[in-house]
C-alpha cells in the first residue's frame, strides 16, 4: 500500500483511479484487475472498486469476451468541452494540413500538461503507418521542438517552474539538455523557431514556434516534424522554419 | 449524475465525485467556479475545493488565480488517445474513407454511441474548409441523424427500446420529433443496407450511415458521410452516395476479417 499523501487536501482515491485510466495504453488497450493491481502497487480489493466505479461513469467497460476492461466512450467524450474552447484549431487546421502536404512531414499544435506537451490538432502530409501522431498524444519537453518552444517564449519564473517539475519527474534531464535549452533561447530570440534534431524520435527532426495570442489562458506551440531520411540538408532551418513562423503568424491575425 | 449504484459499498465515491466535476463542463462554457460545482453535483463547497484542488495537481483542471475560476486541463485529452490509437478499424478505414470523401465532395466519418449520443472517431473530409464536421469526442444527437438512426436500426430491439427510453426522458423534443424515423430507418436498411438524413440536423446538408457489419474492438461502428446539397436534390444524391457507402463498408469489413 503506498504511503499517505502529505497533503491533507489531496484525495487521494481520485488519483488513484484516474492512475488506473493512465494504465492503459496503446500496447496495452485491454487488462484485468489483477493486472491493473500489479502496475498501480494497489491492492486487488481497492482496484476492483476504481474499475466498478469508472465503468459507471463510462470511462472504462467491461470487455466480456477478453475478460478485460478498456477505456470507454466516456474517455472519448472527456475532453470536448476543452476542444471546443480552442477555436485556433479550426483558423489553423487547413493551413497545417497545407504545410504537411507542402514538407510531407506532421504539423501539429500543443499545450503543456503540466511537464509534457499534448497534441490539440495534427495534419499529416506523409502516409507513414509507424508515425501517426494523434490528437491527446503526449510528448516530453527538453527532447523536442514543440516543448523547448515552450520553455524557451516562458517568462523566467515559470519556465524554472516547469524545469523543476519535469526534474522531479525525470532527474537528469535538465542537465542532459541544459545546452539545447540555451540554444533554444538564442534561437526563438533570433529565427522565431526552435529546433529539435532526432532527440525525441532518432528519425524525426522538428521546429517549434509559439503562437503569442494565449488561447483559453495558455501559450500553444506549432510544429512541423520531418523524417531526416526526407530532408535535404539545411532545410529544416533555412526553409521550414521560417515558413512556420510565417504560418503561426497569419493563424494569429486570424485569431 | 448521482445514479442509484452510487449507495453501493463497492462504490469509491470520492472518485466518482471528482470525474462529475470534470463532466460538468460543456462546450461554450469554458471555465467554472467552485460555487458551480457545487451547484451542478450536490456537493458541498468543501468536499468540491478539495476535489478541484486535486484535479489541478494532477493535471485535469487549471485554475486562473486571477478569477478563481477553473478550466480543464490538457491531462483530459490524454484519457481519449489510447482508446483512439489502439482502434484497429482506424487506420484500416481511413485511406478508404479519404477516397470516397474525396469522389462525393464531402465528409466521412467512422463512429460509436457514447450513452444518448453519437461520437466520431475519426473524419476524413474533401476539404479542411468542410467546416460544419464535428470533432472527434464533440456528441451528436442519435434520432436527428444518419448515424444515431443507423446505429438504433441495427441494434437489438432491446438495446433499441432502452435507448429510445433514455432519449425520451433525457431529450423530449428530439424524442418527439423524430421517433417516427427509427421506424423508417429500420425499414430503409433492411431495404437499401443505409439509413440516411435529409437536412434533419443541419440545414442543406444531407447524411448518410451505414453499421459496420460485427463488432470490431468490442464496439458497433457506424460509417457516414455528410454531403451539401446540391442540384438534383436528396433523392438523387441518395441513389449516388449511398450505395457507395455501402460497398466501403464492406471493404472495411473485409479488410478486418469481419466477412
Amino acid at each position: 500500500m503506498p504511503a499517505r499523501h502529505p497533503d491533507p487536501d489531496f484525495a487521494t482515491t481520485l488519483q488513484h483511479g484516474l492512475q488506473v485510466l493512465h494504465c492503459f495504453t496503446v500496447g496495452e488497450p485491454a487488462l484485468g484487475n489483477k493486472e491493473l493491481a500489479q502496475r498501480t502497487g494497489l491492492s486487488k480489493a481497492t482496484i476492483s472498486r476504481l474499475t466498478y466505479t469508472l465503468a459507471a461513469r463510462g470511462l472504462v467497460v467491461f470487455d466480456a469476451h477478453l475478460r478485460r476492461y478498456r477505456l470507454g466512450s466516456t474517455a472519448l467524450t472527456i475532453g470536448y468541452p476543452l476542444m471546443a474552447s480552442l477555436r485556433i484549431r479550426q483558423v489553423a487546421r487547413s493551413r497545417m494540413k497545407q504545410l504537411a502536404d507542402e514538407v510531407g512531414g506532421s504539423v501539429s499544435l500543443g499545450m503543456r500538461d503540466r511537464t509534457r506537451m499534448v497534441y490539440v490538432e495534427t495534419s499529416r502530409g506523409h502516409d507513414l503507418s509507424a508515425w501517426r501522431p494523434d490528437i491527446g498524444a503526449a510528448i516530453p519537453m527538453l527532447p523536442t521542438a514543440m516543448g523547448r518552444s515552450w520553455l524557451a517564449q516562458a517568462p523566467q519564473a515559470l519556465r524554472e517552474e516547469v524545469l523543476a517539475q519535469i526534474e522531479a519527474a525525470e532527474p537528469g534531464q535538465r542537465r542532459l539538455y541544459a545546452a539545447e535549452l540555451v540554444q533554444a533561447q538564442a534561437d526563438l530570440k533570433r529565427k522565431g523557431f526552435c529546433i529539435s534534431r532526432g532527440a525525441w524520435r532518432s528519425d524525426v527532426q522538428a521546429v517549434g514556434v509559439p503562437i503569442l495570442i494565449p488561447q483559453d489562458g495558455e501559450t500553444l506551440v506549432l510544429n512541423c516534424g520531418v523524417l531526416t531520411a526526407r530532408l535535404a540538408p539545411r532545410q529544416l532551418e533555412q526553409r521550414i522554419g521560417p515558413r512556420l513562423v510565417e504560418l503561426a503568424r497569419s493563424v494569429e491575425a486570424d485569431l | 449524475m448521482n445514479q442509484s449504484d452510487d449507495k453501493d459499498r463497492q462504490f469509491a465515491t470520492t472518485l466518482a465525485n471528482g470525474i462529475d466535476l470534470l463532466l460538468c463542463f460543456h462546450a461554450g462554457e469554458p471555465s467554472l467556479a467552485n460555487k458551480d460545482f457545487a451547484e451542478r453535483t450536490g456537493l458541498s463547497r468543501p468536499t468540491v475545493a478539495r476535489l478541484t484542488h486535486t484535479l489541478t495537481l494532477l493535471g485535469y483542471l487549471r485554475r486562473d488565480p486571477a478569477t478563481a475560476r477553473y478550466r480543464l486541463g490538457a491531462a483530459v485529452l490524454g484519457l481519449s488517445h489510447p482508446l483512439l490509437a489502439s482502434m484497429r478499424i482506424r487506420p484500416v478505414a481511413r485511406p478508404m474513407m479519404e477516397t470516397l470523401a474525396r469522389d462525393i465532395e464531402g465528409a466521412v466519418s467512422l463512429g460509436l454511441r457514447h450513452r444518448i449520443h453519437m461520437v466520431y472517431v475519426e473524419t476524413a473530409r474533401d476539404s479542411e474548409d468542410f467546416v460544419v464536421t464535428p470533432d472527434i469526442g464533440a456528441p451528436i444527437p442519435m434520432l436527428a441523424t444518419a448515424m444515431g438512426r443507423a446505429w438504433l436500426a441495427r441494434a437489438t430491439a432491446e438495446d433499441r427500446r432502452s435507448l429510445l427510453n433514455q432519449i425520451r426522458v433525457a431529450a423530449p423534443a428530439e424524442f418527439e420529433r423524430y421517433a417516427a424515423a427509427v421506424t423508417q430507418a429500420r425499414e430503409e436498411l433492411a431495404s437499401d443496407g443505409f439509413c440516411s438524413a435529409r437536412a434533419d440536423w443541419q440545414p442543406n446538408r444531407h447524411g448518410f450511415a451505414v453499421p459496420l457489419q460485427g463488432w470490431v474492438d468490442g464496439t458497433q461502428f457506424v460509417l457516414n458521410c455528410a454531403v451539401a446539397s446540391r442540384r438534383g436534390g436528396f433523392a438523387q444524391m441518395r441513389r449516388e452516395i449511398g450505395p457507395r457507402l455501402v460497398t466501403l463498408a464492406h471493404s472495411i469489413e473485409f479488410a478486418l476479417g469481419l466477412r
